[in-house]
């Protein structure tokens, strides 16, 4: 009985230790939905430049808006830092932000940030389509550069693209299609393009892990995160639909009823000069701010993008998404 | 013995007023009742109430919209009746292996016990996602097994029984642990005096030994079926087609925005998390199971023919390659530069991942080695509430004290958000409110345990006890907990490892101060550094060793002759 008391004590002491918050004189709160090693190295030039310190948890785009609604009555947090345009887009929505007009917005293209100053993209990848370049050799096919290439028969069971009713990615492509050629023609395409999909994995990044690890010939995500994997040292092929394709602005928030908001509009203001941009860079991202690019990175003019608009896309989120699961879906 | 025993039939209110009355003379039972309803209410029933309330009043308005439009998609219904599925065949899988696991050492004496025992409590350190990766490397269509050695490139590793097969291998333990503690307890003198008697032993297992294990077997089917229906983090890597329900709660979350409609989905799995409880608690409780009286018994006689004994050994063996397999991927691909690409040796992951991970490892071990006791105590004390103490709404106590347990991880981050984001309980960004989520989610299997061993164990000697004037605390303290030692090592150790490898409800509690290990595994893989997502296993691995024999030796030899009281 002794030996539990001293155990029972030991635990309240503790305990006692856990909730003590930590004293720190400068700080700011972040969520952020930057890669662990880019938060690390972003935040960390943010902290040696102006002493302010960068508490930030990672958390993906999903995650981050439902952690800032749960705790909307009382946030955690100041600022959210990268993460997809739509998911900001549905946070202003839901009235978890607040709007910013950083001076130096300006250094930003209007097209990439919110004309009611909600969110402002940092960074761009456009959709493109990872391919194994063994598992090609095996099939005896061309790496595919067009939306029409990836129905051909010789793909069957071999492209691995995210559930659009769970992924950013995955509904990114739905909008960049029914924005291409109208909602008909994209549906007859998508329930085509069904009978060569192995899976429709839970996360926009897992198709192209697939196709690096050799999973599928080809999968369907963001460009900037299938070139790390090119860095890592994986054998994948990255080509773009020449039809035209849609892409991602990587953006940052300021969190409604922050509690660090003078030090949350320094890391915005910051986040959105030439020295930041250099640092997305440095990961194969392509800023907005125009810095010199990794090797590797693909330029956005080197690309056929659409002209994409990101709040029709999220108003018709539901709808659509809801119009796959049944037409397409439900039915496999 | 009787083992049917039906109870005397009285009326229900009578014994209600005399419960009462018994209670009232008890005080400290009563204060430490009262404490228990307190702390369940507020750390379980709370956070899950404010879920649900946002399931069925989205914008504050009572509406029945989000259940009517899930029952109305196909898409939705069919991931329910997958979790069922699921939970079925990987909660029944499992059992038996837990069970021959448990039989095989407790009574077949097979060779080699440490090593078993260990291989047997191995599954549970897995880091989540990590085993499924394995799966995936292993036999992937460019899997080292299907394609290396088999030359398959089509073979198609997604589905129910890659769901089952990793499930059994991670879950057995827990049926392992369950029934290891009853059959531990199980007097056996009975069996040896049946065999004595001439009986066979076939009949000696049917009659005997199978009897007195049902309320474990049920305990451990329960339990596994609960954390199946709750499980995310396998079917979200290895389900491919086959959509289970607390995936896709979590990606309403997630994915949809839609906190209303991945609460409803998340609700719905306690449907049949509460018929399982009701079931086995019905059908448990009509029976008793008594054998442990307080005399010494030594088995005499083996239990087994030799026939069956391999056959124990080969399941064994089977499963412990099997694991260690999947480990040696891990920790494979935690020495070399990549994985499937460049097998240059390396040790620079190590380097990265303690550079990257040596703070969230020292508060991820601090939460959880500060979680793991109060569970384990906090069990012990519900379990033998529930087991021996006659009060109103038993029943209830015992499933509220499940509900942690079986909603899905990303409801109970949730919950614990809306409930303690504001004063006079404002835990958010602490590492208390990740402790108490450790302590209120894994207690369950201690309290499975501490059932399942307490049933056994003859009041009598806890009466005893008390009419030589002990209290009811100190009884508690000297009599009951010995006996329950191995159950309660048992919690112990599996609300540790959980706490390790917790990680759907963790990472909505995380902070930059508190953050978590898997957390941090986890984001290494979703940019396949491997490599480095390994070294961290690794080390999530060796500290959950280290504690597994500290525990050990706090709790006290587990070896103890059952029925015999310590001295």
């Amino acid at each position: 009985m002794k030996r539990f008391l001293s155990i029972v004590a030991m635990v309240l002491v503790l305990a006692v230790m856990l909730v003590v918050p930590t004293m720190s004189a400068e700080k700011v709160v972040v969520y952020t939905t930057l890669d662990e090693p880019l938060a690390r190295e972003v935040f960390a030039a943010f902290e040696k430049k102006t002493g302010i310190k960068v508490e930030w948890v990672r958390l993906a785009t999903g995650e981050c808006v439902a952690r800032l609604e749960a705790e909307a009555s009382n946030p955690q947090a100041s600022m959210w830092f990268g993460g997809v345009g739509l998911g900001h887009i549905e946070a202003a929505n839901k009235g978890l932000t607040t709007p910013y007009l950083s001076p130096n917005a300006k250094n930003i293209p209007a097209k990439f940030r919110d004309k009611n100053n909600y969110w402002t993209g940092i960074y761009a990848g456009a959709l493109s389509f990872a391919c194994s370049v063994d598992r090609l050799k095996q099939l005896k096919a061309e790496a595919p550069t067009s939306w029409a290439d990836l129905t051909k028969p010789v793909f069957r069971n071999e492209i691995q693209m995210a559930n659009p009713g769970t992924s950013g990615t995955a509904y990114n492509v739905i909008a960049t299609l029914v924005q291409l050629w109208g909602e008909q023609k994209a549906f007859a395409y998508l329930k085509e393009l069904d009978k060569n999909i192995a899976q429709y994995t839970k996360s926009g990044s897992a198709p192209g892990k697939s196709a690096a690890l050799g999973e599928c010939a080809i999968g369907i995500g963001y460009a900037h995160d299938q070139v790390k994997l090119v860095t890592q040292g994986y054998d994948i092929k990255i080509t773009f639909p020449s039809e035209g394709t849609g892409y991602e602005v990587a953006s940052i928030s300021l969190v409604k009823g922050g509690k660090q908001m003078e030090n949350a509009k320094k890391l915005y203001d910051w986040a959105l000069t030439a020295e930041a941009a250099k640092i997305y860079a440095s990961t194969c991202t392509v800023p907005f701010v125009e810095v010199p690019l990794m090797k590797g990175a693909i330029p956005f003019t080197q690309v056929n993008t659409i002209d994409q608009d990101d709040q029709w896309a999220a108003n018709e989120r539901e709808r659509l998404v809801d119009k796959w699961n049944n037409q397409i879906y439900s039915t496999r | 013995m009787a083992i049917e025993q039906p109870r005397p039939r009285t009326s229900r209110t009578r014994d209600t007023i005399a419960d009462v009355k018994a209670l009232a003379r008890d005080p400290i039972l009563l204060a430490t009742l009262a404490a228990i309803v307190l702390l369940l209410s507020v750390f379980v029933v709370w956070p899950v109430w404010k879920v649900f309330w946002l399931s069925i009043a989205p914008r504050g308005v009572l509406s029945l919209d989000t259940y009517r439009y899930i029952f109305s998609q196909k898409w939705l219904t069919r991931s329910f009746t997958n979790s069922l599925r699921l939970g079925a065949i990987s909660a029944t899988t499992s059992t038996v292996v837990g069970f021959i696991f448990a039989f095989g050492l407790n009574r077949a004496d097979v060779r080699h016990p440490g090593f078993i025992r260990q291989m047997a409590l191995l599954p549970i350190i897995s880091p989540p996602f990590m085993f499924c990766l394995s799966v995936i490397l292993l036999f992937g269509r460019n899997g080292l097994i299907t394609r290396g050695i088999f030359g398959r490139t089509n073979f198609n590793v997604y589905g129910l029984w890659s769901l089952v097969l990793v499930q059994t291998l991670g879950m057995f333990p827990i049926a392992y642990m369950v029934l290891d503690g009853v059959l531990k307890a199980i007097n056996a003198d009975l069996e040896d005096g049946a065999l004595n008697l001439g009986a066979s032993r076939w009949s000696v297992f049917t009659t005997i030994t199978l009897p007195l294990s049902t309320p474990g077997l049920a305990s451990s089917w329960l339990l596994v079926f609960v954390t199946s229906l709750a499980d995310f983090a396998n079917p979200m890597v290895l389900a491919g087609k086959y959509d289970v329900l607390s995936v896709q709660a979590y990606l309403q979350f997630t994915g949809m925005y839609n906190m209303p409609r991945g609460s409803a989905l998340a609700i719905l799995l306690l449907f049949p998390a509460l018929t399982a409880f009701l079931v086995e608690r019905y059908w448990v409780s009509r029976r008793s199971y008594v054998t442990v009286t307080g005399k010494p018994s030594m088995h005499t006689i083996p239990m087994v023919s030799r026939g069956v004994a391999v056959f124990c050994e080969v399941v064994c063996w089977i499963t412990a390659l099997a694991t260690i397999m999947f480990y040696s991927v891990v920790i494979g691909g935690a020495f070399v530069k990549l994985w499937g690409v460049n097998w240059t040796p390396t040790l620079e992951h190590f380097k990265y991942a303690w550079d990257v991970g040596s703070n969230s490892i020292k508060s991820t071990v601090l939460m959880a080695a500060g979680a793991t006791p109060i569970t384990g105590f906090l069990a012990m004390i519900i379990a033998f509430l529930v087991v021996r103490k006659r009060f109103p709404g038993k029943g209830l106590l015992g499933f509220i004290s499940m509900l942690g347990y079986a909603v899905p991880g990303t409801v109970v981050g949730i919950g614990y958000i809306l409930a303690f984001n504001r004063p006079p309980l404002l835990l958010t960004g602490t590492g208390l409110i990740i402790m108490l989520c450790f302590v209120f989610r894994e207690m369950p299997v201690g309290i499975e345990a501490g059932v399942a061993s307490l049933q056994q164990i003859d009041p009598a000697i806890e009466e005893a006890s008390r009419n030589l004037g002990a209290s009811s605390g100190y009884t508690f303290g000297h009599i009951t907990l010995p006996l329950v030692r191995p159950a309660l090592l048992a919690g112990l150790s599996y609300s540790f490892v959980r706490s390790m490898t917790a990680v759907s409800a963790v990472i909505f509690l995380v902070s930059a101060r508190w953050n978590h290990l898997t957390a941090l595994t986890l984001a290494q893989t979703e940019i396949m550094r491997l490599g480095a997502a390994s070294a961290l296993s690794i080390f999530l691995i060796i500290i959950v060793m280290v504690a597994f024999a500290i525990m050990r030796v706090l709790v006290g030899k587990e070896h103890r002759p059952a029925g015999m009281l310590p001295r």
